[in-house]
């Protein structure tokens, strides 16, 4: 439907290289805390950007409306900024259009009511018998649209659903994250039940001195990881700028062979466009292949600059950031979350990451707090909730000291493009640099 | 802008709102990144909105939209109270809002150049040259600057006839060099890290930080912290430049003492706070000489403005006072609890988000001498500068900052830098260790416009006053 918009743009900069990118959405979230809804928006959003680059020189405008004055404005002003900026020596053209191969994703797009999704808060506050509970659900239902003069026309939709919840006990807290398709494909009440309990679970903790730990980490920790790991050097701009992990490592053993990453759009789990923000069909990369250093993710620009093809993985153009990984997944291994905690003598199950940032791109060390039910495990058992604790860590050091991986994935609540799909994992010799009040 | 916000309010109003507010914005964003002498990045982004927030049934609903058309703006207003009455399904008690004085105004921030009128060709050639003299530095392989400007006009009307339009221009920009040799990056930053230094100015903001004079030393230091061993891991003295003392006090003072926090309403998101709404009056923050402002009057301040978006005049409150916890930052609803009126900090990012508390200017308040007295007062310990990293825990005790530059001090003098610095600290601890702020001739307010909180996030831009002070026994070179 946006599309004759994006084609008027194009028809109207004739014999320019034009590139118009649109994205629309319509985003309805029920953000509830104190066990009632606190906060309710329904917001319809619009954005759409027009690139012309006038021998290797760019221009971009974007605006949120799209009347014929408002496009023919915008298009001249584009042009006026391209001709007073610096061509770009780099510049490879616009893509050309490129089969995308990926299967459409069975999204059921709707429009839910208020009400319904009020109901859906109620079934989870009601399921958390008298616990607070906070959290928020989300409808997001968004539309890109991507044109270019070398023929690119392109529309995809995706719809989704989130829950992300905090159940709290007095002094104690459990958390929830489920991102699925369809709104029924959301079990409100289990959720609640698994916040409950953990929170129950997690009162009086005790104080544990920081120091190096096994650790069984639940999924939505080991999605921190993944996910910080895929901001700092899997980009081949990144690389090419010597300021990735990868640097010399190509080919290289970088974590424990039970180690594979892949960004991998066609996984059945995976969610998110088609195609990335050039137009140009996302590909499955395998990152990290049984622990060793396999291949790079490429825009069009990078691709053409280092000889490959790209691999779909393209922000919008021109940007600082480069190609990173859209699809991050840890491939499953064959344990359960129960064998890795009965398999540890004395360890810490941590159930998430909080506040994690990055201290070190090129050792990969970033540092955080676990949240919402950190235990002792002793023996095989979870005996202790502990107070919240500071992690100062390698993720490649804690990838090599990788024990056993969880037989199922989850998708991560952190993520930095689309969910990131990740199983638990035990870990040894995981560093614990401080402790909470 | 009147007709479409009385709309939008009316229709709100007849569809059964008790309370209605509305904010129409057109906005412009204009940013521009070079990295080593080719402009990476140009935006340039013009937009327009409506946000429409009601009450209805004693509960909150908001909706808002891009598309001004009138039927739009019909359906987003009725849509916005549906949404409300949805909300009622779970509530509690109504909501109810301190009391507000009806104002009509306009306001407008001192602006001596529009920065959209400085052609475009005349910032990227600043940027240029700046990229250009750092990557002639040995080792400096990557050298970026950026400037940002913001221009905003925004009309705020509500169903108690309070009728403000707001003009607002804000600038920022900065300069940085990255060090790289055999797997290691090192980056300095000038005015800051993050694009450098941002207030609500207009482009004589970037004339006076004078990027060009400042590029050659920084990329000098990325250069030699190349070279330079890493920050020892002990427990000793530390002193924080100014830019480093406003993050502290961003992520250690200004999140924990905003009232929604305090009470629950971000807990699923970033956490709550280790402060109780019973502290005000009792807690001891910090050491006596710890003094915190909320100041949104500050002339140039980031989180400077005339009234918030509830209304609400900008405001000067005491937060800390001689290192005792004596206020929060408000909005109407959560003063309302405290049998208060709001202090004014209540703002949305854009028209397409609901307004919550966010901090205005947060300031340590100046104490006294200079950086160099402090020094010399210091006969051994280690001075940080310039934020690299931050974190801390979900109630805002337990941090750890990264900094890009460390230099250690013995029998009162800089001597040889240090790479990798970090701290840690338990918040009241930490300010408890506090004793010595430098004086009004090293205080600056230092401009933070990524501020995130809320779901959907939110990014607010907040100034905070600071100069370096001076904190006694703190762990620092974690690893």
């Amino acid at each position: 439907m946006y599309l004759d918009s994006l084609s008027y743009v194009i028809d109207k900069a004739k014999g320019i290289d034009t590139e118009c990118f649109l994205i629309s959405n319509r985003r309805i979230l029920t953000r509830f805390a104190n066990s009632y809804i606190h906060q309710n928006v329904s917001v319809d959003d619009m954005e759409l950007s027009i690139r012309v680059v006038l021998n290797g020189k760019n221009g971009k405008i974007s605006v949120n409306q799209l009347s014929k004055d408002t496009l023919d404005s915008a298009l001249e002003r584009a042009i006026e900024i391209a001709k007073i900026t610096p061509p770009d020596p780099d510049y490879p053209g616009l893509p050309t259009p490129a089969a995308v191969n990926i299967e459409r994703q069975d999204y059921q797009i709707r429009d839910i009511k208020p009400e319904v999704l009020a109901q859906k808060v109620k079934e989870f506050i009601d399921a958390t018998s008298n616990l607070n509970a906070s959290g928020a659900l989300e409808i997001s239902d968004t539309t890109i649209a991507i044109a270019n003069s070398n023929g690119i026309a392109l529309e995809d939709r995706l719809f989704t659903v989130s829950l992300e919840a905090v159940v709290q006990d007095g002094d104690s807290s459990g958390y929830v994250y489920s991102m699925e398709k369809n709104l029924e494909d959301i079990d409100f009440i289990s959720l609640a039940k698994v916040a409950s309990d953990k929170a129950r679970m997690g009162r009086n903790p005790v104080e544990l001195s920081p120091g190096y730990y096994t650790v069984v980490l639940e999924p939505q920790a080991v999605g921190t990881l993944v996910s910080f790991l895929g901001l700092m050097g899997f980009g081949a701009k990144q690389f090419a700028e010597g300021r990735s992990f990868l640097v010399g490592k190509i080919g290289e053993k970088i974590t424990s062979e039970m180690i594979s990453i892949w960004d991998y759009p066609s996984h059945t789990r995976a969610i998110g466009f088609l195609f990335d923000f050039e137009g140009l069909p996302r590909r499955d990369v395998v990152l990290i292949d049984k622990g060793v250093a396999k291949n790079l993710v490429y825009d069009f620009k990078y691709a053409k600059k280092m000889g490959k093809e790209s691999t779909g993985n393209g922000l919008p153009q021109p940007n600082t950031d480069g190609p990173i990984p859209f699809n991050l997944t840890l491939l499953p291994g064959e344990s359960s979350l129960e064998e890795m905690i009965a398999s540890t003598k004395r360890g810490i199950l941590v159930t998430r990451f909080h506040y994690t940032n990055i201290v070190d791109p090129i050792k990969t060390v970033i540092t955080g707090m676990t949240r919402d039910g950190t235990f002792l495990i002793e023996d095989g058992e979870i005996t202790t909730p502990v107070k919240n604790m500071r992690f100062t860590q390698s993720i490649l050091e804690a990838l090599s000291s990788t024990e056993l991986i969880g037989k199922e994935l989850f998708r991560s609540g952190e993520h930095f493009i689309y969910p990131t799909l990740v199983p638990a994992l035990k870990v040894n010799n995981f560093q614990f640099t401080g402790v909470t009040r | 802008m009147r007709d479409i916000a009385y709309m939008a309010l009316n229709t709100a109003l007849e569809y059964g709102a008790t309370f209605c507010e509305v904010r129409v914005i057109k906005s412009r964003r204009q940013g521009i990144t070079v990295k080593n002498e080719l402009v990476e990045e140009l935006i340039d982004r013009v937009e327009e909105g409506i946000g429409i927030r009601v009450i209805a049934n004693g509960s909150w609903g908001f909706a808002g939209t891009s598309f001004l058309d009138k039927s739009n703006i019909i359906e987003t207003a009725q849509k916005a109270v549906k949404i409300a009455l949805a909300s009622s399904l779970t509530k509690k008690r109504n909501v109810e809002l301190s009391t507000a004085k009806k104002i009509i105004a306009t306001w407008r921030n001192p602006v001596k150049i529009n920065p959209f009128e400085v052609p475009l060709d005349k910032k990227v050639s600043i940027l240029i040259e700046a990229t250009r003299i750092m990557t002639r530095v040995k080792d400096v392989k990557i050298a970026e600057g950026s400037m940002d400007f913001w221009e905003t006009e925004k009309l705020f009307v509500n169903s108690e006839g309070t009728e403000i339009f707001q003009h607002i221009i804000e600038s920022g920009g900065g300069i940085s060099a990255y060090g790289i040799r055999e797997g290691d990056v090192q980056r300095r930053s000038y005015p800051n890290s993050f694009g450098g230094q941002y207030e609500t100015r207009g482009y004589e903001l970037i004339e006076e930080i004078k990027l060009l004079d400042n590029a050659q030393r920084i990329a000098e230091e990325a250069s030699a912290l190349l070279d330079a061993p890493e920050c020892p891991s002990t427990i000793t003295t530390l002193i924080l430049d100014g830019s480093q003392v406003a993050l502290q006090v961003h992520e250690s003072i200004g999140h924990p003492i905003e009232l929604d926090r305090i009470l629950g309403m971000e807990a699923s998101y970033a956490g709550t706070s280790f402060i109780s709404i019973n502290d005000k009056g009792r807690l001891k923050y910090g050491s006596k000489i710890m003094n915190i402002t909320a100041d949104a009057t500050l002339p140039g301040g980031l989180g400077s403005f005339g009234f918030d978006d509830e209304g609400i005049p900008a405001q000067r409150v005491d937060i800390v006072r001689d290192g005792i916890l004596v206020g929060f930052l408000t909005n109407r609803e959560t003063s309302y609890i405290l049998g208060e009126t709001s202090n004014g900090t209540c703002r949305a990012d854009g028209w397409r988000n609901i307004p919550i508390i966010r901090m205005t200017n947060i300031n340590l308040e100046p104490g006294t001498g200079t950086l160099e007295d402090l020094i010399k007062d210091t006969d051994e310990g280690i001075f940080m500068s310039t934020n690299k990293s931050w974190s801390i825990d979900d109630r805002r005790l337990n941090f750890q900052f990264g900094l890009e530059i460390a230099w250690e001090i013995k029998n009162g003098k800089l001597t040889r830098i240090l790479k990798n610095p970090n701290y840690t600290g338990i918040t009241p601890e930490f300010w408890g260790s506090l004793d010595a702020v430098c004086g009004s001739s090293e205080w600056k307010i230092w401009g933070v416009p990524n501020c995130g909180k809320g779901q959907p996030g939110q990014l607010a831009h907040v100034g905070h006053g600071t100069s370096p002070a001076r904190f006694r026994n703190v762990r620092v070179g974690v690893r």
